[in-house]
């Protein structure tokens, strides 16, 4: 681990960053050179570039990426995409920095390093999904990235690329989803940066494979196709802007995009942050296999003058189930760069925050597996480390900042339909919100922007499935001064005879309140509830029977909440049990308001009593409050945290492991696979 | 002498125009509205011009409405308070929405919900459910239902919106329910969903339902107040409201279904700018409306502007038929700022009629268009004939305040302002051009509200656009689309259906039942219809896909055989989905008919208007000055003209600046333009 003597206050130069950090992954995997000749010549032109030009480029660009956003919306076929917009189209230079607002992944690096420019033509569509040869950019084989290459007056200039989430590339498991893999070869087909059009013919053989190797052919074809539709709008729009303002012009433009968000951060953004070393961890709940076993994420956050870094040294090893997550620090800085919008609202995030913001990663941690590792739920590690980094900020922002949450979980039903065809329903499930410093969280809703739900009257067309309720779960949202909000609750009967899927975290662990303020409730799906058959099932699973009848009720967690319960607005606890969202008996066991059971109205005198005394009972707030299960592992040295003192440990309890961890392995086999 | 009177109801004016439908003389008139009470502008109007055209009570044929009383409340989110009825296990449907958080990657950190339109104590669930197929899995409970009505009306909430699953399936448990709180508390106002829109995706319709109910007690009661006055007046003459489909309603039908009214003011304006780019010899066209806040653009073809099936107001997709209008925040009043201290930006934010642009002298401090049209002598500093002045010091003191930020000279920086302002229009336009694969250069640009006519050819050279149209009386032309709409009713009903295993049968009878119900609708309203026309569609998608293309259905009495007309429609569906996004699947995928609709309307008869022949004066004695005006990188002296004494056939060359009443015109220079039969100013680009 680098200690903090390789960082002294004036720390600036890079030199020193590549020194302190030589044993670390390195931050990125893509090795493209830049060309001396287009460096010279851009950083002529961008000495007396005119600035209103660079803002007219800027939202050329931006325009360009809504558009192909749209089209692919409106095009493609996994519902995964359509509905739940798991898919991203970005601008990349010539030397592959996103222009484009954050795309947390997907760059044209490995095309780069693959093709010699002379090789790269106009017309020319590539295509790849291959994890271990997307130089550190693609996450998992469903992720398919399509890169288009952008010429202007016969010159390349940058790519158009867009990744997305298909509904299925073949591998073990219908939506190549196993939550048990232990390599990645049974997770899907693997597909290498190749040519899928060659000079604007298609590669039909190619296409072919990728298509039968997949469960829905017909859903993968028309995703791709519409990934190389939407890429050829951004091609086109800004061939237009650079048939308008020169073509220099524009792409010394983009370098001024770049640099632009780079001074922003690092002119706005990090001085709000405090100088010194801050530790923050999360975990997730196992590694598919073992299943009492949580696996850490840890961040130690610096702060200097002109940068940030963060250190992941007590991140876990590559684990051997698939929850390991392969792409490269400069990812890494994309995805958590765009939480400075917590700090600084409205600011606009691209590729030039990791001038300033930087991840490192230790070599054979699960941030930086080796081939052949399986990594299919990789999204684990981006939801926990959003998580470890929210408590890296509590510690440096003296709890000021918005709590934790978990805001993607998939359920799904697979299948044969009443007509005897294979089926899968699977539906990308936001959550409650973390409770900021001024406001309530958010309920249900997703961390992907224009992610969508899906409709009952859909889910119903299309599945054998009944929806029986849509709606919130009462009590889920993290009690505070400001509430987390709430999860989702949900109740669906399956038709037919079939299996059950999750890909979920925050079932056993719950999301963090922060300062005061409490955790919010872990997610569950029971099947059939209140029957005498009621089963409870924990954790991510692949394959729970059901048969036709079967009720699941499934639940999503709520925020963790922000600041003391006691101290929140009596009349908004009051507001919060006449909507249901918080039963009477919570409002008087956390937040201290007495109610009229039947009126609701206040007892405002029983209210101030019961204040006080839960008050005194509790004695002072603690800065993070993590529940049950992560107290209860604490206190029994099952997991170490870096400021223990910091912990609420108050509600561990040995029993809670009991409720968790009886018939942990009713439904995930002791053994399996290979290498 | 017959009138026809059209009031269209804007944000800062109330226009008024009146035509005789002989001679087709014509009258103008500008209120300003009263925001607090709209109604009362409307009044106003109608006296004003009544008055000032002499125009007797008897001698009125029809009144014509726009309105944004609908858009207003729901921006400002005044509507009254409203209870719904929904499915049991959805009581949070409204809460849940579609999980979605708008904006960017991050934003769920800061971004707050908005309030829902009825909150979770005023929504009750009934146990009656309907399955996919819309038969009857739980029968409805009358008494809970009652109890239900009871208990709304005793806490005295005036509206009501019904909203349950697969309803546009099979709307019986709606019916029955919208029957049962009517006979226990008639006074309530009711919409069921199934009624306003008859299709699938239960968060939609609901939400579209409840905003629906939410605006009807307020229309109505806007409609009454009106239709008062008019029986006041002695005016007995029917009274329609512009929809946001371009087509009329009756006031009744409307307070029914007020949502379809939601963008009923800018739709005029594009069925105007249409009438005067056919009149002018242009079908092709993009109409350009900007105000003060806003610019509202559209494609027309064949002197048809494009449909939607639905669109946005403010956070809320709204699924009723509407012009395709693509909203750009950029209007005279737009705001430019710098984002992250750095990037120049305009609007969306407006300084609005209040405070106003800075040389309003009102107390507006930031920087907006008119300021920067202003610094740069686009416009002078008295315009509408002299009745208003603005403050170029003031203006010039904002500016330069932002150029400093941007280290560039204040010129330099209002230039910026206005080439920013027109990009994100030029955005627009290609949104709704270069992104349907059309070329906005073989288009004409129709310009026209306050502020469309002082940018249109900056904006048509930065499009490479040849021809640009600037009608009569730019600043009412809404007002006076209201004159040259037909009345219009649209139905549709989702029935899910495959290519291969089409139940023409069933679709033959919903058409059937759909002809009858639009049919019977237009006999409601078409007091002044000469003609009726109903047209067919159906909306598409391949199997798999969750978003439809709709496609006429060309059903003529000639050929009722509705499974040929299916294969042609499969057919223009296929190549449509190659026009829109590049590719097709014809011969490779399935498709799937999800919705059939029918369009109906009721023809009114068009008004006469004059045409005037050359006179024989030339430009020269319509110009009124000179003034220095700043085109890119150089001033140049610039003659000024009054557009009112401009006569047929004059022609003139830019640079120059014509001035009127309602809208000042900036000719660029490489720009020619010449005025029309018809007062239409017609201009070119010549460079």
């Amino acid at each position: 681990m680098a200690d903090q003597q390789h960082f002294p206050h004036t720390y600036y130069d890079k030199a020193d960053e590549d020194v302190a950090f030589q044993d670390y992954a390195p931050f990125r995997y893509g090795q493209v050179a830049r060309d001396p000749d287009t460096v010279s010549r851009i950083d002529a032109l961008r000495k007396n570039l005119d600035p209103i030009l660079v803002d007219i480029v800027d939202g050329g660009i931006e325009a360009a990426i809504m558009e192909a956003e749209a089209a692919v919306e409106r095009t493609a076929r996994s519902t995964i995409i359509r509905e739940q917009h798991d898919y991203r189209a970005s601008l990349n230079t010539l030397d592959c920095l996103s222009v484009s607002r954050v795309s947390w992944a997907a760059t044209a690096d490995p095309i780069r390093m693959k093709f010699p420019a002379e090789r790269i033509y106009e017309g020319d569509v590539f295509i790849y999904n291959d994890v271990y040869e997307s130089a550190g950019t693609i996450g998992h084989l469903p992720d398919y990235c399509v890169v288009t290459p952008i010429f202007w007056d016969g010159r390349l200039i940058g790519f158009a690329q867009i990744f997305g989430h298909v509904n299925d590339v073949g591998g073990r498991m219908a939506g190549s989803w196993p939550s048990t893999s232990t390599s990645i070869f049974e997770e899907g087909t693997i597909c290498p940066p190749v040519k899928l059009y060659e000079k604007g013919q298609l590669n039909e053989g190619l296409y072919d494979v990728l298509l039968r190797n997949s469960r829905f052919p017909e859903d993968l074809r028309g995703d791709i196709d519409a990934f190389v539709g939407a890429n050829e709008v951004i091609r086109r729009r800004v061939t237009e802007l650079c048939d308008r303002f020169g073509g220099n012009e524009v792409e010394a433009a983009f370098y001024e995009i770049l640099d632009r968000c780079a001074e922003v951060v690092r002119e706005k953004g990090l001085p709000l942050f405090p100088e010194g070393e801050f530790i923050g961890e999360d975990f997730i709940e196992n590694d598919g296999l073992t299943l009492d076993k949580p696996v850490k994420l840890q961040i130690t956050m610096r702060k200097y003058p002109d940068k940030m870094v963060l250190d992941f040294a007590g991140t876990s090893p590559q684990a051997k189930g698939p929850i390991n997550w392969p792409v490269d620090g400069r990812h890494y800085s994309k995805w958590l760069g765009a939480f400075f919008k917590a700090q600084i609202p409205g600011i606009i995030i691209n590729e030039g925050v990791t001038q300033v913001f930087r991840c490192r990663i230790p070599q054979g941690t699960i941030l930086s597996p080796e081939f052949p590792a399986p990594v299919v739920s990789r999204m684990t590690c981006m939801l926990r480390m959003i998580s470890a980094y929210t408590v890296a900020l509590a510690k440096a922002f003296d709890g000021e900042v918005v709590a934790d949450m978990q805001n993607i979980q998939i359920y799904g039903l697979y299948g044969q339909d009443l007509e005897g065809r294979l089926f899968l329903m699977r539906e990308i499930f936001g959550a409650g919100s973390g409770a900021r410093p001024y406001a309530d969280g958010t309920d249900a809703v997703d961390l992907v922007p224009y992610s969508k739900n899906l409709p009952a009257e859909f889910i119903e067309q299309r599945f054998p499935v009944e929806v029986l309720r849509v709606g919130l779960a009462t009590d889920s949202g993290g009690a505070g001064k400001y509430r987390g909000g709430l999860g989702y609750e949900k109740e669906i009967r399956t038709l037919v005879d079939g299996y059950y899927l999750t890909v979920t975290e925050r079932t056993a662990f719950a999301c963090t309140g922060i300062k005061g303020g409490k955790w919010g409730a872990p997610s569950s799906s029971i099947k059939n509830p209140d029957t005498p058959e009621e089963e409870a099932v924990y954790f991510s699973r692949d394959a729970i029977p059901v048969k036709a009848g079967d009720i699941i009720r499934l639940t999503t967690p709520g925020g963790g909440g922000w600041g003391d319960p006691l101290e929140r607005d009596i009349d908004a606890v009051r507001m919060d049990v006449v909507r249901k969202l918080v039963s009477p008996e919570r409002a008087e066991r956390d937040y201290g308001v007495v109610l009229d059971p039947v009126t609701h109205e206040v007892d405002q005198s029983a209210t101030a009593q019961l204040r006080k005394r839960l008050a005194e009972k509790r004695g002072p707030v603690k800065l993070i409050d993590r529940g049950p299960y992560a107290e209860t592992l604490i206190k029994k040295g099952l997991l170490d945290v870096s400021d223990p003192e910091l912990e609420c440990l108050d509600c561990a309890d040995d029993a809670v492991l009991d409720h968790y961890w009886k018939d942990l392995y009713k439904y995930t086999p002791r053994t399996l696979g290979g290498a | 002498m017959t009138w026809r009177l059209a009031v269209d109801i804007g944000g800062t004016f109330t226009d008024v125009v009146a035509l005789e439908e002989t001679s087709g003389t014509l009258h103008l008139a500008k209120v300003r509205s009263t925001p607090d009470d709209p109604a009362q502008g409307f009044v106003n109007g109608l006296e004003h011009i009544t008055q000032y055209g002499e125009i007797a009570a008897h001698e009125v044929n029809a009144v014509f409405h726009g309105t944004t009383v609908a858009t207003n409340a729901i921006l400002e989110r005044k509507y009254s308070e409203l209870g719904l009825i929904i499915t049991a296990g959805y009581r949070e449907a409204l809460e849940c929405a579609r999980q979605t958080v708008p904006g960017e990657f991050g934003d769920i950190t800061w971004w707050i919900k908005p309030p829902r339109v009825v909150p979770l104590e005023r929504i009750r669930e009934i146990n009656a459910r309907m399955d996919v197929r819309g038969m009857v899995i739980q029968e409805l409970d009358r008494d809970e239902v009652a109890a239900i009505a009871q208990d709304f009306k005793a806490r005295g909430i005036q509206a009501v919106a019904v909203s349950l699953l697969h309803s546009y399936r099979n709307p019986a448990h709606e019916e029955e329910v919208r029957h049962i709180i009517h006979e226990v508390y008639p006074d309530c106002l009711i919409s069921i969903s199934s009624d306003i829109l008859r299709e699938y995706r239960e968060y939609e319709r609901t939400n579209t339902t409840c905003l629906n109910t939410a605006l009807m007690p307020l229309l109505s009661a806007y409609h009454t107040r009106i239709e008062q006055h008019l029986r006041e007046q002695d005016i007995k003459a029917p009274f329609y409201i512009m929809r946001s489909s371009g087509g009329l309603a009756q006031a009744q039908e409307v307070a029914r279904l007020p949502i379809a009214a939601a963008l009923s003011g800018p739709a005029a304006g594009v069925i105007a700018a249409t009438h005067f780019g056919t009149l002018s010899g242009s079908q092709d066209i993009i109409t350009f409306d900007m105000g003060g806040t806003s610019a509202d653009i559209c494609l027309v073809e064949g002197g048809q502007p494009r449909m939607l099936t639905e669109g946005k107001v403010d956070i809320y997709d709204l699924k009723t038929p509407m012009i395709e209008l693509h909203t750009v925040g950029a209007g005279g009043g737009s705001i430019a700022w710098l984002a992250g201290g750095r990037s120049l930006k305009v609007g969306p934010d407006s300084a609005g009629a209040n405070p106003g642009p800075a040389c309003y002298d009102r107390g507006g401090t930031q920087p907006t268009v008119t300021d920067a049209n202003l610094v740069l002598g686009r416009i002078t500093p008295t315009i509408a004939g002299g009745s208003v002045s603005l403050n170029l010091d003031q203006a010039t003191q904002v500016v330069a305040a932002l150029a400093a930020g941007l280290k560039l000279d204040t010129i330099a920086a209002a230039e910026g302002i206005l080439r920013i302002a027109v990009e994100n229009i030029a955005a627009g336009i290609r949104t709704v051009s270069v992104k349907r694969g059309r070329d906005p250069r073989s288009y004409a640009l129709v310009a026209f509200g306050g502020a469309g006519p002082l940018h249109a050819c900056y904006l048509a050279d930065w499009l490479g656009m040849q021809h640009v149209i600037i009608p009569p009386n730019p600043g009412v032309t809404s007002a006076y689309g209201l004159l040259l709409t037909d009345v219009r009713v649209d139905l549709v009903h989702t029935d899910v259906q495959r290519e291969d295993r089409l139940d023409v049968d069933r679709i033959t009878a919903e058409i059937q039942d759909l002809e009858r119900r639009v049919t019977a609708r237009l006999e409601d309203e078409g007091l002044l219809t000469h003609e009726t026309r109903l047209d067919h569609f159906v909306d598409m998608r391949y199997a798999g896909q969750a978003y439809e293309i709709r496609v006429p259905l060309a059903i003529d009495p000639a050929t009722p055989d509705i499974h040929t007309h299916i294969q042609r429609a499969i057919v223009a569906f296929h190549a449509s989905h190659k026009d829109r996004y590049g590719y097709s699947y014809a011969g490779k995928e399935l498709v799937e008919l999800v919705n059939v609709g029918v369009t109906g309307l009721g023809l009114l008869t068009r008004p006469h208007v004059p045409q005037a022949q050359p006179a024989g004066k030339s430009p020269e004695h319509a110009r009124t000055g000179q003034t220095a005006v700043y085109f890119s990188k150089s001033t140049l002296d610039t003659p000024v003209y009054d557009r009112s004494a401009l006569q047929t056939g004059n022609e003139l060359s830019g640079p120059a600046i014509i001035q009127q009443y309602d809208a000042t015109t900036v000719v660029e220079p490489g720009w020619s333009g010449r005025v029309d039969q018809w007062g239409t100013l017609r201009l070119e680009r010549t460079h």
